[in-house]
């Protein structure tokens, strides 16, 4: 079984830094051997990454400055699979079913895109931190 | 993301995006449409031929725009992106259902008086 690839971010909490997270799995992907639509892969999972932190930003730190958002890619290239852990120390979440309203865009739309773009999505909140899980086979 | 706005005939606004369109230029985006509707604008174009990556707070922007375009009695046509990722969320988020999307701007605008 192989170990793992693991890389960490650590960045404050604000949008203006959100395109290092696309960024990094994009080369992450690029760089990741025999997948079959890497650009499609590299759209949905950065797209997916980009909605669970800009709900970390917006709801979770309620848009106040001085926060940060810890973050660990996990690469297992035996299967492959990647797993996104994304933490923060701010609001729990309130825990709503994603629905997509009858006009996309009044709310419930990032929750809505997140399930649908990667596989399993878990949320943790333990003691003063919560963490989203995000797994997706790059198959 | 660079936003770009033009007038074409009968006073439509065509406004031009490119890039990457997410949370941080949300706001921006915002602030140049709503000049044009406290202007009197009610006829917008959104070509969006050369939008690479867009999240739900672009996305949300963007209906605020044809909410507001409607509900002053005018509309907003949509060209749609080239970048096939790009248009698959947007179908995903059902915008093919409340927009009208066209493939030109020129089309687009021919639409927006049909």
């Amino acid at each position: 079984m192989n170990t793992p690839i693991r890389i960490q971010l650590e960045l404050p909490a604000a949008h203006r830094f959100l395109n290092i997270i696309g960024g990094c799995i994009q080369e992450l992907i690029n760089r990741t051997p025999n997948l079959s639509d890497p650009e499609s892969l590299s759209y949905q999972l950065q797209l997916a990454a980009q909605e669970v932190c800009a709900n970390i930003i917006d709801h979770a730190y309620q848009g106040m400055d001085g926060n940060r958002i810890w973050i660990e890619f996990q690469l297992d290239e035996s299967v492959p699979q990647l797993t996104a852990l994304f933490s923060d120390e701010g609001q729990p979440f309130n825990d709503a079913q994603p629905t997509l309203s009858d006009l996309p865009g009044e709310g419930g739309m990032g929750l809505f895109l997140i399930h649908q773009l990667v596989d399993h999505v878990e949320y943790q909140r333990t003691q003063n931190r919560n963490t989203w899980v995000l797994t997706k086979t790059l198959a | 993301m660079n936003v770009q706005v033009t007038e074409r005939v009968l006073r439509v606004q065509v406004i031009t995006l490119n890039g990457r369109l997410d949370a941080f230029y949300a706001p921006q985006l915002r602030k140049t449409y709503q000049a044009l509707l406290d202007a009197g604008a009610i006829y917008f174009v959104l070509d969006l031929r050369d939008v690479e990556f867009m999240d739900s707070a672009a996305m949300a922007a963007l209906v605020s725009l044809l909410k507001q375009s409607r509900a002053a009695g005018g509309t907003v046509i949509m060209v749609k992106p080239v970048n096939e990722n790009a248009l698959r969320i947007l179908m995903l988020t059902k915008f093919d259902r409340v927009f009208h999307m066209s493939d030109t701007v020129d089309s687009a605008v021919r639409e927006v008086f049909a």
